[in-house]
């Protein structure tokens, strides 16, 4: 029975932590926002406003769930299902650290199982814009679809010029091959970086993207009519996705579970004092990182126009993206590539 | 139980994912939403790919669920969306004439399906381990398409990538605004 | 790939390229504009006289393609009808103010799908190619958008075109099936052993194979779409469509039949095709008399010829083959002056191309006229031209091969199909010029494709022993 056991508890210690994380993030967003903003933000539930992300999932679970009376009632329920799996779904093959104890599963198609996964979380927005039958959801869930499918594309691009570093579409290989090559892939893929970001922050509807639910033209975009537990779905689905994002991009291009500098002070890591620092610590503290460049973005940026965000997309990332791929590729074929 | 329910995952997921191909691909035409029957076919597709994972061909899997599941019915749900059909008018008139074309189609069909099922007996059985072999070796699936697509199929996908020139090309060409049109009438006055 | 690769598909890699930059000059060189059509013609010479200087034998790509002189004849005569028709092209565009380096872009990348094809043994790529030619040419048909029979014409060659590209596919499929392979040799190798061989899967398959290319070659019972495209097409369009697709599906065909039909296949696959040979005559030539207007006259006329093409099919050996490729080249020759000529005999692009419109231009324009008169006379077989050479051919092989009845009929419906032909002639020059006279331009370019092309057809067939001897050679490649 271990063999069924194991992996059970290891997926709701998963669910549970990123639950939880994704709730606590919108506390520490806010709180973030606040000291960009100069002031205090959540402070008086519980100790300094700790319990701020607690009391909110209770008001969300006693909410009233509405459900608009001519919506496509199934789709309508369907929407955010279908948007928070799949972000789920992704941390089954995500390594948080060397050993199998540090991970679900390691698969030899993961970056592939990572993009087919994340590509159907569209529906989620573009059904829940339809099915609310209210022309700002539609308007909503139209500009996301063409948003997400726009910059899948300069993504997928920079994803694959990882594979192309790494020889492998193994997330663990990928990390591996960073630690044997001594390199992170940020470096020789900076541009790549810099894209898989970007269209990263542009997935996942964050400003300055966050054209679908721009509330001064949109109201709520697609999840105007979702309230209560419903609405929570659609919340969830965003910091989850987030830190899928994040995930990702510590796995392929900060060296995932490595410590900083894993081959130069490797004497260093190996000292009494720090070795038992578990491996996903250092996984989390990247994550941590990019999450709050998130945050960031939110308190420093304005929105993009939706001509402009359609313009980035097609006419700088994915030529940029390709151009990167083609350097990187005859990069590697002249030093001698890897296979 | 438990332990036969992991004995038997493969057919289990196999018959599954069988009934799901099906169902999804009778709701595409069963329904008269046009959106739940784009919902269908992607149920379709992603049942497709789950039958892909269970032949081993992992890479052709993702393609399908990124390629189909994530770009082709994103875009035709679009289409849709944008168009903003609540439901398919009924049209009785072309029913009748179309139950012999029907019955010829799906009787030539099934005559076909017949044979392939029957013609089984006299091919060998498919090598499952040249899904994953490159030159021999036993790597990745993925590994393998490349090998394949790269080298004996070069031709073809190079063409292939002509044939998409052509067909966008084809569509500026005929969606283009008339403005152009005009400008080419004054140059050549 | 390797440099014998890349040398082997230089010509079409001229093509694609030059395509391009047409494509390209359109949006930054648009000044351009009137050179666009000859450049497109030097492209396409420029591909000719690559194929013919840059000698590479034996397979290329992994074997998916066969280099010999089967191939050279058939790029040879696709080239050619790129260069007339692109040169047709010029003040046709121009008249209708249409005049984009797209339109020659796809020509010379549909033309590239089609030698592509041409050079073949493998089924995909067979399929790949007809794609290419297909998708380029559903665009090129309905080039003309502000003409409502020119849309109707791209539309129902994409659906019919769509159609028959899905039953090819199925019946690819089911052949892949039956045989475990993609490769004809392969194929024709596994059916002479009688290994991995499923008699009514290949049968289906083999069925569907035929069918899909049917539709192409627009031969009965799947010859439907092609007046209405013919008509509806700008006429350098059709022009390219009434040779090229054919010619490419014709030597797949005869590709296919040399690697099935040595085995068991036979009894069964040639009065299959000797039955569409004799639909296909009997109808076409019979249906053409009827029509009034020129273009879809000729569409009929396209599908009895192609139904002579496959007598010299059905015959087979190294003379069927010899006729049928001999059949292409005067096929493009006539066709080509034929269409250039009724390009030029038209006022407006959307009316029909009345037959009554050429009452009496005969002594008003002796050089069109003359083209066409001697287009009509080699369609009808009338010696001494190469039309005549070639459906004596066509028709020899087939009574040498014991196809006695078969040739019969082809010199039958032939005889009909003279009628109609010959009509055309007294028109030009029997009939009074109508009291408004119509007016016809007569651009230089069309002046010399049609005198290019009638000179052509009289001097190949009054010497055709050069053409003959290319054939032969090019032939012997599939037929010891």
């Amino acid at each position: 029975m271990t063999y069924l056991v194991i992996p059970l508890v290891k997926i709701v210690v998963i669910l549970l932590v990123l639950i939880l994380g994704a709730a606590y993030l919108t506390f520490f967003e806010r709180k973030i926002l606040a000291y960009i903003q100069i002031r205090l933000g959540p402070n008086r539930v519980g100790p300094k406003g700790w319990l701020q992300a607690i009391a909110d999932a209770l008001k969300l679970f006693v909410k009233e769930d509405l459900t608009p009376a001519r919506s496509e009632k199934f789709v309508f329920l369907l929407a955010p299902v279908l948007i928070i799996v799949p972000a789920l779904l992704v941390f089954a093959v995500i390594p948080f650290g060397p050993s199998d104890i540090w991970r679900l599963t390691d698969i030899n198609v993961a970056l592939l199982f990572v993009l087919g996964v994340s590509s159907v979380g569209i529906y989620g927005i573009i059904l829940g814009g339809w099915s609310s039958n209210n022309k700002y959801s539609l308007m909503g869930g139209l500009r996301s679809a063409a948003q997400l499918i726009s910059y899948e594309v300069p993504m997928g691009f920079a994803v694959v010029t990882v594979v192309v570093m790494a020889g492998s579409l193994s997330l663990v290989r990928i990390v591996e091959v960073q630690r044997e090559l001594g390199v992170w892939f940020f470096l020789p893929g900076i541009v790549a970086l810099f894209v898989y970001f970007v269209c990263g922050v542009a997935e996942t509807n964050r400003n300055p993207f966050d054209l679908p639910e721009a509330e001064s033209e949109l109201v709520g975009g697609f999840h105007t009519e979702y309230s209560g537990m419903k609405w929570a779905f659609f919340f969830l689905g965003e910091y989850a996705n987030m830190i899928v994002i994040s995930a990702m991009a510590t796995v392929l291009f900060f060296g995932g579970w490595l410590p900083p500098f894993p081959n130069l002070l490797a004497p260093l890591w190996a000292l009494p004092a720090v070795a038992w620092v578990p491996p996903p610590f250092w996984f989390l503290l990247k994550v941590a990182a990019f999450i709050f460049l998130y945050m960031w973005f939110r308190g420093t940026f304005p929105r993009y126009r939706f001509d402009q965000l359609m313009r980035l997309g097609w006419k700088v990332l994915l030529p940029v993206s390709l151009a990167n791929l083609m350097v990187v590729a005859l990069g590697v074929l002249i030093l001698g590539g890897r296979s | 139980m438990l332990d036969w329910l992991v004995a038997h995952v493969v057919p289990i997921v196999f018959y599954t994912a069988a009934v799901l191909v099906v169902a999804g691909a009778i709701g595409v035409i069963w329904f008269r939403n046009p959106i739940h029957a784009a919902l269908s076919l992607l149920a379709t597709f992603l049942a497709v790919a789950g039958l892909f994972v269970l032949q081993h061909a992992e890479f052709i899997a993702a393609v399908q669920i990124v390629v189909y599941a994530g770009g082709v019915m994103v875009l035709f749900l679009f289409v849709m969306m944008l168009v903003n059909v609540r439901t398919l008018p009924r049209e009785y008139q072309y029913v009748r004439s179309l139950l012999p074309a029907a019955v010829v189609t799906g009787g030539f069909l099934a005559a076909v399906v017949a044979a392939g099922l029957f013609a089984r007996s006299y091919l060998a059985a498919a090598d499952p381990a040249a899904l994953t072999a490159v030159e021999g070796q036993t790597m990745g699936n993925t590994e393998a398409v490349g090998w394949v697509l790269y080298r004996d199929f070069l031709l073809p996908f190079e063409v292939v990538s002509l044939v998409l020139l052509v067909a966008m090309l084809g569509a500026i060409v005929m969606g283009r605004k008339d403005r152009r049109e005009e400008d080419a009438g004054e140059e050549a006055r | 790939m390797t440099s014998h690769d890349l040398l082997a598909i230089l010509p079409e890699l001229a093509l694609v390229l030059g395509g391009g930059v047409l494509v390209l000059a359109e949006v930054f060189a648009p000044s351009l504009r009137r050179a666009f059509g000859p450049l497109a013609a030097l492209i396409a010479l420029g591909a000719m006289l690559l194929r013919w200087t840059v000698l590479v034998d034996g397979t290329a790509f992994a074997e998916a393609l066969r280099l010999d002189e089967l191939g050279r004849f058939v790029d040879t005569y696709v080239l050619v009808a790129v260069v007339l028709a692109a040169l047709v092209a010029v003040p046709y565009l121009r008249r209708t103010k249409h005049e984009f380096g797209e339109f020659y872009g796809l020509l010379l990348w549909a033309a590239a799908g089609a030698m592509v094809m041409a050079k073949t043994d493998h089924f995909l790529v067979v399929f790949v190619g007809l794609e290419l030619l297909s998708i380029g040419l559903y665009v090129l048909n309905a080039f003309h958008r502000t003409s409502g029979i020119s849309l109707e014409a791209g539309w129902k060659y994409l659906v019919v075109g769509a159609f028959a590209a899905a039953i090819l596919l199925f019946g690819i499929a089911l052949t892949y099936g039956a045989t475990g392979t993609f490769s004809l040799a392969e194929v024709a190798a596994r059916i002479a052993n009688g290994e991995g061989l499923s008699g009514s899967l290949l049968l289906a398959g083999l069925a569907l194979i035929l069918a899909g290319f049917a539709f192409k070659l627009a031969v009965v019972p799947f010859h439907a779409w092609a007046p209405d495209v013919y008509q509806g097409s700008p006429t350098p369009v059709t022009a390219f469509l009434s040779v090229v697709p054919k010619g490419a599906v014709l030597v797949v065909l005869m590709r296919v039949s040399a690697a099935f039909v040595p085995a068991a296949l036979t009894p069964r696959w040639l009065p299959l095709l000797a039955a569409v040979a004799v639909a296909s005559m009997v109808l076409g030539n019979l249906v053409a008399i009827a029509q009034r207007d020129l273009k879809r006259m000729l569409a009929y006329s396209g599908i009895a010829h192609m139904g002579y093409a496959l007598v010299g099919l059905v015959a087979f050996g190294r003379d069927g083959l010899a006729g049928i490729l001999v059949y292409f080249a005067a096929y493009t020759l006539m066709n080509i002056a034929a269409f250039a000529v009724v390009a030029a005999f038209s006022e407006s692009e959307d009316e029909p191309h009345l037959l009554t419109d050429l009452a009496g231009q005969g002594w008003k324009r002796p050089v069109l006229s003359l083209a066409l008169s001697i287009a009509m006379f080699s369609l009808a077989g009338i010696p001494p031209t190469v039309g005549f050479t070639a459906k004596f051919l066509v028709f020899r092989a087939a009574v040498n091969e014991g196809w006695v009845w078969l040739a019969v009929v082809g010199v039958l419906a032939s005889l009909v199909s003279v009628f109609y032909y010959v009509r055309v002639v007294f028109y030009l020059y029997m009939k009074p010029l109508p009291k408004r006279e119509p007016a016809y331009s007569e651009p230089w370019s069309i002046r010399l494709v049609a005198a290019g092309c009638a000179a052509a057809v009289v001097a190949l067939g009054v010497l055709p022993a050069w053409l003959l001897e290319l054939a032969e050679a090019a032939a012997a490649t599939l037929v010891r």
